[in-house]
């Protein structure tokens, strides 16, 4: 049976619709999430104190793809970039340092898009987090420079997670 | 390296039109407003996916079209190849034998040409910005990573100086990114500054030769690198940047730079300071450069500051040197660039003058044309009000050919 083109598209636009009204922010990671807390928030399998800062939840999505890491995520809702508007107070950093306290980080793995406004994010996110002697560590760039992490393929980018490099303290 | 052939389309007043050159030198004679500089324009378009004279695109298109496109077939080294490059509002595309390139700096370069027009007598003129873009000009078809690094510091001279505009209109602003974003630029700096040190001794002696050839005279011209940042900063810049740096895989190109290194790495500033030291910026702390920096809004250090300094005997161009002084000295600078191009690149420049023979007497004009006819130009395209005068410069040592518009 072939339904109408309108049909389907009134089909569509409702399920739009309820997808956006439902569409809801895990209150500590800010990942999408049907709940309070997201699914990888509140999995007791998930390893605590690690945590992987993304820009954006579409990142949580193509890391938890690769089954490479196994910690929670912090979606900070984009990069640093000053002549767009967005200064750090735009982004969710704050709330990555409260965190740090709230729940004993020892490790944070930045993964964020090798552009320059990607660098410049984890050059500040290093130095604010630079008191709380965490391990930093940098997905490895086996992404090409200038690419955006989303569109970085599942082997590229698993393969980075486990190659993972030290940020900032000891040298590297 | 030559051009053969070159058709445009739409390209200011022509709405189509092809041109072929088959002779060492090609000269494009007609009334003023008649297109020439348009046509030696496209070819400088076509050769570096720019044009000389407009820096926005859109005003290079015929007026009621809605692209512009400029296509040619090069010799280079008995190989053909087809440029085309095309241009439409929001859209810039080049593609060489019908692949386009991936980035419009991988085209740069590759079929290197030097513009020589009235407009150059602002490099004496005006600000340090005409002379920076002498620099970037030479060095981005010398380099491609010059011209990547370039846009890339470019870009974060943006985003500070929205930092600072911030910091000035509220009177806070958040100190680790300043900080950061300074850091960030720090490797930019270190690299863009050392080539155009490196440009400018190579530049004096190629240049200085051309300028005693042309001028007959005995004046002794020289060229200054002035930086604009203390050389001071290079020190001060935190170890613990370079570390970060090194793990995001920014500094490596920049790691075996040229410049002096202490053991840690650390580049000793001041070994190959070219000004004198009476005029040296004065030392100055990252930290005090920073609060100098908030103060007044604005980036005040980086080699968005660089410049040039123009001596003949020594003592500053401008005030000084007559006109004829004046355009002899950008002349030959400008043949020094295309020398040093070639010597880089490996590939001879193509040679565009334009309206070059205006206010110099005939005996610099006689000399000019021995310079280049002398020198190993494949290819060299002049623009001349008259055909006549131009035939009789030429005096039959050169072969060439004439396209009157
Ligand atoms: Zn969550």
């Amino acid at each position: 049976m072939l339904r109408s083109d309108a049909e389907i598209s009134r089909d569509l636009s409702v399920s739009l619709a309820r997808l956006r009204s439902e569409m809801k922010y895990c209150v500590r990671c800010s990942n999408m999430s049907d709940e309070d807390l997201c699914r990888i928030c509140s999995s007791s399998s998930r390893r605590q104190g690690l945590i992987c800062v993304v820009a954006d939840f579409r990142d949580v999505m193509a890391i938890e793809q690769t089954r490479q890491f196994a910690g929670t995520y912090h979606v900070l809702g984009g990069l640093i970039s000053p002549m767009d508007g967005v200064g750090p107070e735009k982004l969710r950093i704050d709330e990555l340092v409260g965190r740090i306290v709230d729940e004993q980080i020892h490790e944070i793995l930045i993964a964020l898009s090798a552009t320059m406004e990607g660098d410049t994010t984890a050059f500040y996110l290093a130095k604010r987090l630079e008191p709380y002697q965490l391990t930093i560590s940098i997905i490895s760039r086996g992404i090409a420079i200038g690419g955006e992490l989303e569109y970085a393929d599942e082997l590229t980018l698993g393969r980075s997670i486990q190659h993972r490099v030290p940020f900032g303290s000891q040298g590297y | 390296m030559k051009l053969q052939q070159l058709t445009l389309a739409n390209f200011r007043l022509t709405e189509q039109a092809s041109y072929e050159f088959r002779s060492k030198l090609t000269a494009i004679t007609g009334a003023n407003g008649r297109g020439k500089t348009n046509l030696i324009d496209a070819v400088h378009y076509l050769c570096l996916a720019r044009s000389y004279f407009h820096p926005h695109d859109e005003r290079l298109m015929r007026f009621g079209a809605s692209y512009l496109w400029v296509d040619g077939q090069f010799d280079r080294a008995g190989q053909t190849f087809r440029i085309h490059g095309a241009w439409r509002p929001g859209e810039k595309g080049f593609r060489c034998d019908g692949k386009a390139y991936g980035r419009l700096s991988d085209h740069v370069g590759r079929f290197p040409a030097v513009m020589i027009a009235p407009i150059d007598i602002n490099l004496i003129h005006e600000g340090g910005e005409q002379r920076r873009r002498l620099m970037d000009l030479t060095l981005s078809q010398e380099d491609p990573n010059y011209l990547e690094d370039l846009s890339r510091y470019n870009r974060l001279l943006r985003q500070k100086q929205a930092v600072l505009r911030g910091w000035q209109t509220t009177g806070r602003g958040d100190k680790h990114l300043l900080r950061v974003l300074t850091d960030q630029m720090h490797p930019l700096n270190l690299c863009i500054s050392r080539r155009r040190r490196q440009w400018t001794a190579q530049m004096t002696t190629l240049f200085a030769d051309n300028y005693r050839h042309i001028s007959g005279g005995h004046e002794v011209p020289s060229l200054e690198y002035r930086p604009g940042w203390p050389l001071e900063a290079e020190q001060t810049a935190s170890a613990s940047t370079s570390e970060i740096s090194a793990a995001l895989g920014i500094s490596n190109s920049h790691k075996d730079a040229n410049l002096p290194q202490n053991e840690e790495g650390i580049v000793q500033p001041g070994i190959n300071k070219t000004y004198n030291d009476d005029e040296a910026p004065e030392p100055i702390k990252m930290e005090q450069m920073l609060q100098q920096e908030k103060s007044s809004g604005r980036c005040l250090w980086g080699i968005h500051r660089d410049d040039l300094q123009f001596c003949l005997d020594g003592h500053p161009l401008r005030p000084h040197a007559s006109q004829g002084q004046q355009k002899t000295y950008v002349i030959s600078l400008k043949l020094a660039q295309a020398e040093l191009i070639r010597q880089a690149t490996g590939t001879q420049p193509i040679l565009l003058l334009d309206d070059v023979f205006e206010k110099l007497d005939e005996q610099r004009v006689a000399a000019l044309l021995d310079r280049v006819s002398a020198e190993p130009y494949h290819q060299i395209l002049l623009t001349h009000t008259e055909q006549d005068r131009v035939r009789a410069m030429l005096s039959g040592n050169i072969d060439a050919d004439y396209i009157a518009l």
